[in-house]
């Protein structure tokens, strides 16, 4: 059984191509696994990161190639820290684009996005400066499972 | 095969496979609304057995399809949702719209 009693850390950069939300989710999930995690929470952290890294792809780099940061952090209280950072358009409205249904994208975004990631995640925040880019932080907590040793 | 199809009168069934995500959400899309036209189908049925993975991007399909069949008084069935994509649907609480069926 794993256990934590350091903190650890990743850092990927990727190009923001479609075909790379794949790797993004599945890289998350296989360094959350140091955690012992149940299969829910797998499947929560897959689907905050693919929503969090679909919606630098589509809303941050619309006309062009960019590059798209992911950084994950494990802490010894079980939780994971999950950032995903880019330097595309921004958000003009942050407010609004948590809106559920509100999409800027095409006709296969569904608007959902952020109300996904606020309901799978434990903590979620966003910054974002109009030309500079944004930064999506979502933080999850995970639980103690009988007989794993945890610090 | 990510998606195939089969029909019996006039009722359709969509069988997915693998990732639904944006990346595959186009094509799926394309695919599924290009074949309601030509079925005639009243009743889709949209089997989800091998998918593995779906975000957000799914219910853009499921809606787009659920109007596409509402202007014929259709019907959209969802069968053998794997509970992660249940509790995605659900997010968005479209478990309240659609009929839904999990493995």
């Amino acid at each position: 059984m794993p256990n934590i009693l350091h903190s650890n850390e990743v850092t990927f950069t990727f190009l923001s191509r479609s075909a790379n939300e794949g790797f993004a989710r599945t890289a998350a999930a296989c360094f959350a696994a140091q955690l012992d995690p149940t299969l829910e929470e797998i499947g929560d952290i897959k689907t905050a990161v693919s929503e969090a890294v679909t919606n630098a792809i589509v809303h941050a780099y619309p006309e062009n190639l960019g590059k798209i940061t992911m950084r994950l952090r494990l802490f010894p209280d079980r939780s994971l820290e999950i950032l995903i950072r880019d330097k595309g358009l921004g958000i003009k409205d942050i407010e609004k684009a948590k809106t559920p249904l509100f999409t800027t994208g095409n006709e296969e975004r569904s608007g959902m996005g952020f109300t996904i990631m606020e309901s799978f995640m434990d903590k979620l925040s966003v910054t974002s400066k109009e030309g500079k880019g944004s930064s999506i932080r979502m933080v999850k907590r995970f639980s103690h499972r009988a007989g794993a040793n945890f610090s | 095969m990510p998606l195939y199809f089969t029909k019996e009168n006039r009722h359709l069934t969509a069988h997915f496979s693998g990732e639904i995500d944006h990346h595959s959400a186009k094509d799926f899309m394309v695919s599924l609304c290009r074949e309601l036209d030509q079925s005639l189908a009243k009743l889709l049925t949209i089997d989800c057995r091998e998918v593995s993975f779906m975000d957000s991007s799914a219910i853009a399909i499921f809606l787009r399809s659920y109007h596409q069949l509402s202007t014929v008084d259709g019907q959209l069935e969802i069968v053998n949702l794997p509970k992660q994509g249940l509790k995605v649907l659900k997010a968005a609480k479209l478990d309240k719209l659609l009929s839904i069926k999990t493995s």
